[in-house]
């Protein structure tokens, strides 16, 4: 979704520059990346699934309303844990920009 | 900026529909004695499939704020079409109400009518959740 | 015309009992009819049932449905004819009746009250039946609008 890369996208890159100029091993700092862009795609998929469904749904190509119900669900709970797992590196990052001089 | 997807515009164009639809059954229900009545049916879900269907969705970017960019979403567009329902046998009073149907497609439509609102709600409450960004 | 398989189903079903009804009410009605426009009395009449795929939009779903395990259509019901009973009714005695012919037996329909009646509850409790089907379609699916609120 469109919406959830603008939002978040300004505050990764904010991120990649912090940690690619602070990092003293690569390793640490990208896994955190990784993870949160993992997220990102992962939620952005099932928002995209959960919006066929719906769709589906409304053109009467499908009966399956719990089938609907759930991916919006999903949909829901996995952009809200993206959303938090993003919070938190935000969090760390400013905690740690605040421990310099 | 478009913050809402196809999703929302076929759903809220659903929601016209399905309301109207609800119109035309209660007017075959209202009409279930009258003499001579046809019973009519409002359809849409081959044209709003075709329509939601056929298009990816080109948003052109505006320059200023106040032009108008292109129409669109076909989804808003779509009409239904009045049909008569088909009738087994016409009886005496040459009435073509099957109440039985008539009572079971404005269940339907409202069962339609409350997922529509529904889903439509969760969307908007999802995007709430972004721009609030999570807190 | 789209609706849920289930409701359209049970919509035929409920079409189905109530043209089930009209023959019986007909039946009763002329329990007593020793004349009618053809000659001879009223000879009872009866439904026959057959089961029809129900026409539904959602050929999709048939086919999943009926290539998988324990597959079936969906079958709804519709009258297939209404038939006349062929069964001689009774013979009375009664010489005083207008339809007494020259021995003065009169030939009455072949309608038992009883079980007109019998079938009558039936036909209501059918209908009743179904219109809780259609009932449970929409609780089920107005359940399922419940997930995650």
């Amino acid at each position: 979704m469109d919406q959830i890369k603008a939002i978040t996208m300004p505050t990764l890159s904010r991120l990649e520059n912090a940690t690619a100029s602070h990092a003293a091993g690569g390793a640490p700092s990208s896994g955190f990346m990784n993870t949160l862009q993992q997220a990102i795609g992962k939620a952005n998929d099932i928002q995209l699934e959960a919006g066929q469904a719906t769709e589906a749904l409304m053109t009467g190509q499908t009966q399956n309303i719990h089938q609907a119900m759930v991916a919006l669900q999903e949909a829901d709970v996995s952009f809200q844990l993206m959303m938090q797992i993003r919070n938190k590196l935000v969090s760390a990052y400013e905690e740690i920009q605040r421990m310099q001089i | 900026m478009m913050i809402f997807d196809r999703t929302m515009q076929l759903l809220n164009r659903t929601l016209d529909l399905r309301q109207a639809r609800q119109r035309v059954i209660a007017s075959n229900i209202a009409n279930e004695e009258t003499p001579g009545y046809r019973a009519t049916e409002l359809s849409f879900q081959d044209s709003l499939q075709a329509a939601n269907r056929g298009r990816d969705f080109v948003s052109l970017a505006v320059t200023q704020g106040q032009h108008i960019g292109p129409r669109g979403n076909p989804v808003q567009q779509v009409m239904g079409k009045l049909g008569s329902v088909p009738a087994g046998d016409i009886p005496l009073d040459a009435n073509s109400v099957n109440i039985e149907l008539e009572m079971a497609k404005m269940s339907e439509n409202a069962m339609q009518y409350n997922a529509a609102a529904d889903l439509l709600a969760r969307k908007f409450r999802g995007l709430l959740n972004a721009i609030r960004e999570g807190r | 015309m789209e609706m849920t398989d289930s409701m359209a189903v049970s919509v035929t079903a409920l079409d189905a009992q109530r043209q089930r009804l009209n023959v019986i009410s007909s039946n009763l009605a002329n329990a007593q009819s020793t004349h009618t426009p053809e000659g001879g009395p009223y000879k009872r009449r009866d439904v026959v049932f057959q089961s029809t795929p129900v026409a539904s939009p959602f050929q999709r779903t048939f086919r999943q449905v009926s290539t998988g395990p324990g597959a079936h259509a969906l079958d709804g019901v519709k009258v297939l004819r209404v038939q006349e009973d062929k069964r001689p009714g009774q013979v009375i005695y009664d010489p005083r009746h207008p339809d007494a012919d020259k021995k003065g037996f009169v030939k009455m329909p072949n309608i038992n009250v009883m079980d007109e009646m019998v079938n009558m509850m039936g036909a209501s409790r059918s209908y009743e039946a179904n219109v809780q089907a259609i009932n449970a379609t929409r609780a089920m699916w107005n359940k399922a609008l419940e997930i995650g609120r």
